[in-house]
């Protein structure tokens, strides 16, 4: 190529290098079509005027959000208190002693339950804004509040160990089989994802404990700790105390207790995600840009690194919405590794029919979901010039 | 009576061109069945109990899939399983239908506030994880098929309310709905007559989704010994009374958690199916493509050709033709 100086060659190449440094007119059009696709660069953005429709968007969302809250803290007040089913009679059996009448009464009033109904609607109100669940009726009248305490920075451990085990399934498994659309390779990819999603994923579980714990005994089969290990408590999440503390010994087995649970969840997920995330790949893939890389030949993993940036806000959004489901899942699957977080303690509350318990799992739970989506809402918010821009248009 | 026969054939012709899909429907059909006649074909009674023949494994004589811990045959007490989970789960998936669609149908005709109330008690049901919604409703219901069958179309209705009235929305504005009402055809008619078979092939597609997701949780919940009681023969329960006998007899969760996937994956195959079928921009879909045609098709979505890049709603993009102006 670099063969003879001066002459026709050497024009050649020199046009060829200026061509290289201009971009070609067909390209000026594609850059122009992208711009009409996200009208204002995301650095711009960043600008002032970006930056307020954001925060009204985020003003919008929080104010939905309250709504959304209150609505739920309705229909866990009606769920609760008017169904068929007086929790004080759950609470005493079916036998209808007269002497009991009187203890009846006691606890009908310590639960408010003789009050007028939108009365304890306030009430209940206030005690959720207060976080003054109340208390245990079964474990000597423990704060429902410290037991969720002690519960909560177990499940959310577990949850995003999960988030991150499902990621790391999901993000290789979707990228192979958008980019083989159609072929072997992209049929199992979405083989996997259906059976991930189908799988029931207690019996997953229980097939990991009969694998990898039973029969190789390399994890334990449930709870958080071994025995003998105490970790100083500074967050109540086991793994991430025993990090901070420097407790390596704590830290491993804390880990090796979170391996089976967290696998469990997060390949139900990663089923999900790979669905979701092979679908937006899917589309950017034909959008001009990645026809404007390939013809310049840029190599494919800055090609996919592209892909997944523009796909991501979609995943975000996903993600947020599935944090629901990884909860739902965390019940059942806490309850399978005897794993004392709020799902383990929700079970345990609704078999002791301790109703104070139950109330605060539940509502607490599905605030957790509510701002998660929210959050959701705002990262995909950051992310994607045109939620902004839609928005902007739309309002 | 011709037209029934012939579109069951049709019908009949889409399905066995995949097997997979035959398969599906073959497993689901079967558990029907199974579940319909399980007196007459469970070998035991579910509750059949002998201490003699406890925890015998699979293929001992008389008991094809072996004993659990009390004696009871596992493979009964699966025949029996179906008639809870099969019957339970069908019965929610109407149910729910029934719900979600006279709902979202109702909201999407009329708009407005009719509108906005249901789609936003319809947002704050969605804020619920679906199985924490029905563990507390059952929590609070008590035992029994009712309690749960009703436990879950509470929770579940919003799944087809949300998609039923974003397709409303759309039709309502087709010239075959407008002149319906201009010649004065009474509002129900106009929905359940002229829009309603529109939004079928969604419902179709939802349905085959829910019953699935509905066998799941109703799994889950009887795992969490919920809503079952534990001698009625469930799925889900001979799951959670499994999980203590891992270490020595490997059948007792192995076979219940088996069938639970089965059902499961093949009302997802079905789903995704159905909505491959239905779905025009999909190469699948129904209709009298060719092979031939097909084939060009799925080249056609895998090769590097740019496709037209079809405007987004909102963000202002033009489409590629008038690029210049």
């Amino acid at each position: 190529m670099t063969g003879f100086p001066g002459g026709a060659a050497a024009d050649q190449k020199a046009r060829f290098q200026e061509s290289r440094d201009r971009p070609p007119v067909r390209d000026r059009e594609n850059r122009e079509l992208e711009r009409s696709r996200f009208p204002v660069k995301p650095e711009r953005l960043r600008g002032l005027e970006g930056n307020f429709v954001v925060w009204r968007f985020i003003a919008k969302r929080l104010l939905e959000t309250a709504v959304v809250v209150l609505g739920v803290s309705v229909i866990v007040f009606v769920l609760l208190r008017i169904m068929p089913g007086d929790p004080v009679q759950l609470l005493f059996g079916e036998g209808d002693d007269a002497d009991l009448a009187a203890s009846r009464e006691m606890y009908r009033q310590m639960l408010g339950l003789d009050r007028p109904l939108p009365v304890q609607y306030l009430i209940f109100l206030k005690e959720i804004f207060t976080l003054h669940l109340g208390n245990s009726l079964v474990r000597g009248g423990e704060p429902v509040i410290q037991m969720v305490g002690r519960a909560l920075p177990l499940t959310i451990e577990l949850s995003i160990f999960a988030l991150v085990i499902g990621l790391l399934i999901a993000i290789p498994v979707a990228v192979l089989c958008a980019l083989k659309q159609n072929t072997f390779w992209d049929r199992g990819g979405t083989g996997f994802a259906l059976i991930g999603a189908s799988m029931p994923n207690f019996w997953q579980g229980i097939l990991l404990i009969m694998f990898l714990a039973v029969w190789m005994p390399v994890f334990p089969v449930s709870g958080v700790l071994a025995q003998h290990i105490t970790i100083e408590r500074i967050t109540g999440a086991p793994f991430t105390d025993a990090v901070l503390t420097g407790n390596w010994e704590g830290a491993r087995s804390a880990f090796m207790h979170l391996v089976l649970p967290a696998t469990t969840l997060g390949t139900t997920l990663s089923g999900q995600f790979v669905r979701v995330l092979r679908s937006s790949l899917l589309e950017v893939k034909h959008q001009e840009f990645v026809h404007a890389f390939r013809a310049r030949g840029i190599g494919e993993p800055t090609i996919v690194s592209h892909l997944l940036h523009n796909a991501l806000p979609t995943t975000v959004v996903i993600i947020g919405m599935r944090i629901g489901m990884l909860l739902s899942g965390t019940i059942v699957i806490e309850t399978l590794f005897a794993y004392p977080g709020m799902g383990f303690l929700l079970v345990q509350g609704i078999n002791a029919r301790d109703f104070p318990v139950v109330q605060g799992v539940v509502v607490l739970l599905t605030v957790l979901v509510v701002l998660s989506n929210l959050i959701a809402d705002i990262i995909h918010a950051w992310l994607d010039p045109r939620v902004k821009l839609a928005y902007q248009k739309g309002k | 009576m011709q037209a029934v026969i012939s579109s069951i054939g049709f019908w009949l012709r889409q399905i066995a061109k995949s097997p997979l899909i035959a398969l599906s429907f073959i497993v689901l059909l079967a558990m029907v069945i199974v579940a319909i006649f399980a007196p007459q074909i469970a070998p035991y009674s579910p509750n059949a109990q002998s201490i003699a023949f406890r925890l015998l494994p699979p293929g001992s004589d008389g008991y094809i899939l072996g004993t659990d811990q009390l004696g009871r045959d596992v493979l009964s007490r699966l025949i029996w399983g179906a008639r809870l989970s099969i019957g339970v789960g069908f019965a929610v998936m109407v149910l729910t239908a029934v719900v979600g669609v006279i709902l979202g149908i109702i909201s999407g005709y009329f708009g407005g506030i009719v509108d906005s109330v249901i789609m936003r008690l319809v947002d704050m049901w969605l804020a619920f994880p679906f199985l924490l919604l029905a563990i507390a409703l059952v929590a609070v219901l008590g035992q029994g098929s009712d309690k749960l069958i009703f436990a879950l179309v509470l929770s579940g209705w919003p799944a087809f309310a949300r998609p039923v009235r974003g397709e409303i929305l759309q039709l309502r504005e087709r010239e075959y709905v407008l002149s319906a009402k201009v010649l004065g055809v009474p509002p129900l008619s106009v929905m359940f007559r002229h829009l309603l078979p529109n939004v079928m092939p969604t419902i179709l597609v939802l349905a085959a989704l829910d019953l699935g997701a509905t066998i799941l949780s109703l799994a889950a919940l009887a795992f969490l010994g919920l809503g079952v009681d534990a001698e009625t023969a469930s799925w889900g329960g001979m799951l959670a009374s499994g999980r203590n006998y891992v270490a020595t007899a490997w059948w007792l969760s192995t076979f219940p958690g088996l069938v639970i996937f089965a059902v499961v994956m093949a009302s997802n195959l079905i789903g995704d199916w159905l909505r491959d079928l239905f779905d025009p921009r999909s190469p699948f879909r129904l209709g009298s493509i060719s092979a031939a045609a097909r084939k060009r098709l799925a080249e056609d979505s895998s090769s590097s050709f740019p496709r037209p890049a079809r405007p987004e709603p909102g963000t202002g993009a033009r489409p590629p033709h008038d690029r210049k102006a």
